[in-house]
């Protein structure tokens, strides 16, 4: 025990000299949170497009100001197309819709009109928003327009409702989850480097040649950083519902305690990375693509994981984030849902624990063949 | 004299190409994570919703129901159906996030449909996962709207849309998400080299013999800056020709552009990353400060949300952003063809913030003796 706590100490005092990395645990968090805030949004975003009208008919020239004063789109007037081929090459505009000159001479016959929306597909997801924009505003601006009268009205009403998120704000679901990926940063990248610094500057020699058990060195290493990490976790807690004001919905017990459970799992992998490679540059590049990467790419925070192909979807299992994410997002808009809690905190204290069984084993070789 | 210069450099390089060279787990590090990540996360990164669990509650239970029930059942975008009878089920199955989309049918749909009064029906989308509910709901909106224009007939007055999608025209999000993709990795593995070069020989104490060498600041900075260059373009080019080989990606523009857009967007981020390096003292502060400056730069590149539609301030901090001109360089090139130009537009830039952080980085190599 005695062991034990001069090892905790040692650790924090080496903590607090280099402070880089208490100032990481409350930087990146605030920087992350701001961004996610005000330069990532996922519903409602605004596109220029262009327009093109051969139909000069005063009736369509009402479509054209109906594109102009929604408020997601910017609308720029073009002559030829051309002129729009360029401007989408240069990402000036993002799309454009070219109204056909028999357009309202169709409309006012009762048929269907063609309208030609061009998207660039270069960039999949504004060209959706291009699409769906473009449909939507020229369909509302027919149903005010002079011929309402012709348009047969749909027998069935679907009438669409989104649960836990009635406002469509995808800030309520970003949000939360991006502190998922802080919380994975800051666990796996600080234990990344420590044990692999120690063996680089050589004072893991000097610590193996003492009375050190393994368990002494390994909880040494998890204590510390668990407490900053967990002090972090607090700090965005904070941030997020108090000063960004993002719904909370379920329990802060919960959150801590689970959020425990993921810390312990992501400090278990930045000591697993240190403990097998021995050298920083080694742990932070693989820290880098086994943490900060799957974080992002494969958690189901920005790509859903029920639309990869089988064999992604079962790899996904291993990547804690994953569940860290579904249960954050739950606690934070549903409230307390006890099945998805007990599921998520399940298999984070499977590779929790899982983890940290092999760091133990790992070092308590390499106390054996020390001695 | 200029060959006394070189000499020099070309020692420095070979030095630094032997710490991260010589080892071949380093070596097997630097080429085999890239590419796989890049296998991995291309194949599995996708904003397309597919695989839609559905909960159905269906009061009326006549034909008009079943039949707008088989049209979702035949849609490849939707995958299990689960019938439930009440609404405590219903909440349930949506509550434990067992399905993605909730279809409710009241009792009076057919009666609404054969007395042509109308009716509604209810699709209920998991709003925890805000961007595929809304896209998944959009489908199930799509699938009633077909029904609907059946019934009627057809006919009437309507907007026909033709959608074109250039330069990808099936839009396969895959086209988009790998120049994404590589411009990340290629971004992640340079910092990474860069930033450690000078920080791990501080923290090791070589790097005040590096100083009272005879090398010049500018020796010492293109000895650090060529080797990671080179391995990052290198890493680069077998990434691009994996894109252009296996996932057959289109490649419509110059080569030539392409190969020197890409050798000054690295050149850009090695200035960053060595900048960094040499206002550390050791490796955890270059790496947690790579940290802090790659999170937004990738963040806020355009890769998830349009530069156009973040606050004005926030567009303005983009053009500090080296990753910014790389994404619109490298997609732009890669799948639009873009122009001498505006490339030489989106270069400029990048030479601005290479040109700074370089000179800022060789003005500390001397100024952190003493």
């Amino acid at each position: 025990m005695k062991i034990l706590f001069a090892l905790i100490k040692k650790e924090i005092k080496q903590i607090l000299r280099d402070p880089s990395s208490i100032v990481i645990a409350f930087i990146l968090p605030l920087i992350s949170i701001l961004i996610y805030m005000y330069g990532v949004n996922l519903d409602s975003v605004k596109v220029t497009i262009g327009i093109k009208n051969d139909d000069n008919s005063p009736e369509v020239a009402t479509l054209v100001k109906s594109f102009g004063h929604s408020k997601y789109v910017n609308s720029i007037n073009f002559d030829n197309m051309n002129d729009i081929k360029n401007a989408i090459v240069r990402s000036k505009i993002k799309g454009a819709v070219v109204i056909p000159n028999d357009f309202s001479s169709k409309l006012s016959r009762g048929q269907k009109a063609d309208l030609l929306v061009i998207t660039d597909g270069s960039e999949v997801n504004t060209a959706n928003y291009v699409q769906s924009y473009a449909l939507s505003i020229s369909n509302q601006w027919l149903a005010t327009s002079k011929y309402r009268g012709k348009i047969n009205k749909p027998i069935i009403n679907a009438e669409t409702r989104m649960w836990y998120n009635p406002d469509l704000n995808s800030h309520h679901f970003i949000v939360p989850g991006s502190i998922a990926i802080t919380m994975t940063l800051i666990g796996i990248l600080l234990t990344s480097l420590v044990i692999a610094r120690e063996w680089e500057r050589g004072t893991m020699e000097a610590l193996l040649s003492t009375k050190v058990r393994a368990i002494h060195i390994v909880l040494g290493k998890y204590i510390p950083y668990f407490i900053l990490g967990m002090l972090s976790t607090a700090f965005n807690l904070f941030l997020t519902v108090c000063i960004f004001q993002i719904p909370f919905n379920g329990s802060y017990f919960m959150f801590f305690f689970i959020s425990g459970i993921f810390l312990f799992t992501s400090l278990g992998i930045g000591l697993m990375i240190s403990t097998v490679l021995k050298n920083q540059f080694m742990a932070s590049m693989v820290a880098m693509s086994m943490g900060f990467m799957p974080a992002l790419m494969l958690s189901g925070l920005m790509f859903p994981i029920n639309s990869m192909p089988t064999f992604f979807q079962y790899l996904t299992m291993i990547i804690p984030p994953r569940y860290y994410i579904a249960f954050i997002e739950s606690e934070f808009m549903a409230g307390g849902v006890n099945e998805i809690r007990l599921a998520n905190a399940f298999y984070l204290t499977v590779l929790g624990l899982f983890l940290f069984a092999g760091v133990y084993k790992k070092t308590q070789m390499r106390l054996e063949v020390s001695k | 004299m200029i060959r006394e210069f070189l000499r020099r450099v070309a020692a420095l390089m070979k030095k630094e190409f032997i710490t991260i060279w010589n080892d071949p787990k380093s070596r097997a590090i630097i080429v085999a994570m890239p590419i796989m990540q890049l296998l991995i996360f291309s194949n599995a990164a996708t904003m397309e919703v597919r695989n839609i669990d559905t909960v159905v509650l269906d009061r009326s239970q006549s034909v008009e129901s079943r039949e707008l029930l088989s049209r979702f059942e035949n849609s490849p975008r939707f995958r299990n159906f689960y019938y439930v009878d009440n609404e405590k089920e219903f909440q349930e199955k949506l509550d434990t996030q067992r399905v993605q989309i909730g279809i409710n049918i009241p009792n009076d749909f057919s009666r609404g449909i054969k007395s042509k009064r109308g009716t509604n029906v209810q699709i209920i989308s998991d709003g925890r996962q805000t961007n595929s509910a809304a896209i998944g709901s959009g489908y199930a909106s799509q699938i009633v709207n077909l029904y609907n224009a059946e019934l009627t007939g057809n006919s009437g007055t309507q907007i026909n849309p033709t959608v074109r999608n250039w330069f990808n025209p099936n839009l396969e999000y895959k086209w988009y998400i790998l120049t994404v993709i590589v411009a990340m990795l290629s971004l992640v593995t340079t910092l990474i080299l860069t930033s450690l070069s000078i920080a791990r020989e501080r923290e090791l104490g070589t790097f005040d013999q590096l100083i009272v060498s005879p090398l010049s600041s500018f020796e010492i900075l293109l000895g650090k800056s060529i080797p990671p260059l080179v391995i990052a373009m290198t890493l680069t080019m077998i990434m691009v020709g994996i894109i252009i080989v296996f996932f057959h990606v289109p490649f419509v523009g110059s080569i030539f552009l392409f190969f020197i857009s890409i050798l000054i967007s690295l050149l850009a981020i090695v200035g960053v990353g060595l900048y960094i390096s040499s206002i550390c003292n050791t490796q955890q502060q270059a790496i947690l400060s790579v940290m802090t400056f790659m999170m937004p730069a990738v963040l806020l590149s355009g890769f998830i949300s349009p530069i156009e539609d973040m606050p004005l301030a926030l567009q303005y901090l983009t053009y500090l952003n080296p990753v910014r001109f790389f994404m619109v360089l490298s997609r732009g090139i890669f799948l639009k063809g873009m122009g001498t130009d505006d490339v030489i537009t989106n270069i400029i830039p990048l030479l601005v913030i290479a040109t700074i952080t370089l000179t800022l980085a060789s003005r500390t190599f001397k100024r952190k003796l003493g």
